[in-house]
């Protein structure tokens, strides 16, 4: 799927106002990263710095900060767990992100609490990118002025 | 390793005009931690003081040709952190003359109970 040129793969779940998406892995935590649109809005990300193993993270609470051009962010989950790993490589290849945002350039593993009361508050398919698209309306989003690219870093 | 309460971070900023590359990196360093949720104030002290003058803010940077230090604190601001600035006994403030972005003019004496209370404190 995609949206003002940006990807949005079909299989994942979208947490649109977190610009994050998340997949259900067979060992039942989440992998979770940054959409194509969070990557839009944040231009080159320098940098990716998750919480500590083990650290027990709270709904809406941060899971990390990502560095960009001249500013930085929090990146906050939209559900409760125990964070149990972060992207080692993103601290030598900080542009996996930009790359490749919805593979190697994941951010974080979540064993959630909740999950199926969480599941259902999770969007995807044509739900997501509706989400998405109003989320761009209301952020006046321009890809030609975002600078919507593949960034390298090597 | 519960987080249950947002850990407390005192930031002095006792650099001022005279090193001005050492001027952005405690605001840069507020964001990161209030990123991480933390609690965090910048307290201005000393020359760090002249730092909450407009026309200082606006024009002062850290390297040539980057961001001026208003930027700096627009960022920690927006994170969450919280800016105070010492009273100085004697010295004449005028508060059309110092940056929006200000929270508080303290005392020396709210300044030694943030020390003692604040998990953590760091002079930048």
């Amino acid at each position: 799927m995609t949206l003002q040129g940006l990807e949005f793969p079909a299989e994942l779940l979208y947490a649109p106002a977190y610009n994050l998406w998340l997949r259900e892995d067979a060992d039942g935590c989440l992998t979770l990263g940054l959409t194509a649109y969070g990557c839009a809005l944040y231009g080159q990300i320098f940098a990716f710095t998750g919480k500590r193993i083990g650290t027990r993270i709270e709904r809406d609470r941060s899971f990390g900060v990502v560095e960009f051009a001249k500013a930085a962010a929090s990146a906050r989950s939209p559900l409760a767990g125990e964070l149990v790993a972060s992207n080692e490589t993103l601290l030598a290849r900080p542009g996996l992100i930009n790359q490749d945002c919805y593979g190697a350039g994941w951010l974080v593993r979540l064993r959630p609490y909740d999950w199926p009361a969480v599941r259902g508050e999770l969007l995807q398919g044509e739900a997501a990118l509706a989400a998405f698209a109003e989320q761009m309306r209301l952020d006046g989003f321009d890809p030609q002025d975002n600078g919507v690219q593949v960034l390298r870093d090597d | 390793m519960a987080e249950t309460t947002a850990q407390r971070v005192l930031i002095l900023v006792s650099s001022g005009p005279s090193t001005p590359a050492r001027c952005a990196a405690p605001f840069h360093i507020a964001t990161l931690l209030a990123c991480m949720d933390a609690e965090v104030v910048l307290y201005l002290t000393g020359e760090g003081t002249q730092l909450a003058r407009r026309e200082v803010a606006e024009t002062l940077r850290a390297v040539d040709g980057g961001e001026p230090l208003l930027h700096f604190i627009g960022q920690a601001k927006q994170a969450g952190a919280r800016l105070l600035m010492c009273r100085q006994p004697g010295v004449t403030v005028d508060p059309q003359a110092l940056i929006a972005e200000l929270d508080e003019i303290s005392s020396g004496g709210e300044l030694a109970q943030m020390i003692l209370e604040y998990d953590k404190v760091l002079s930048l």
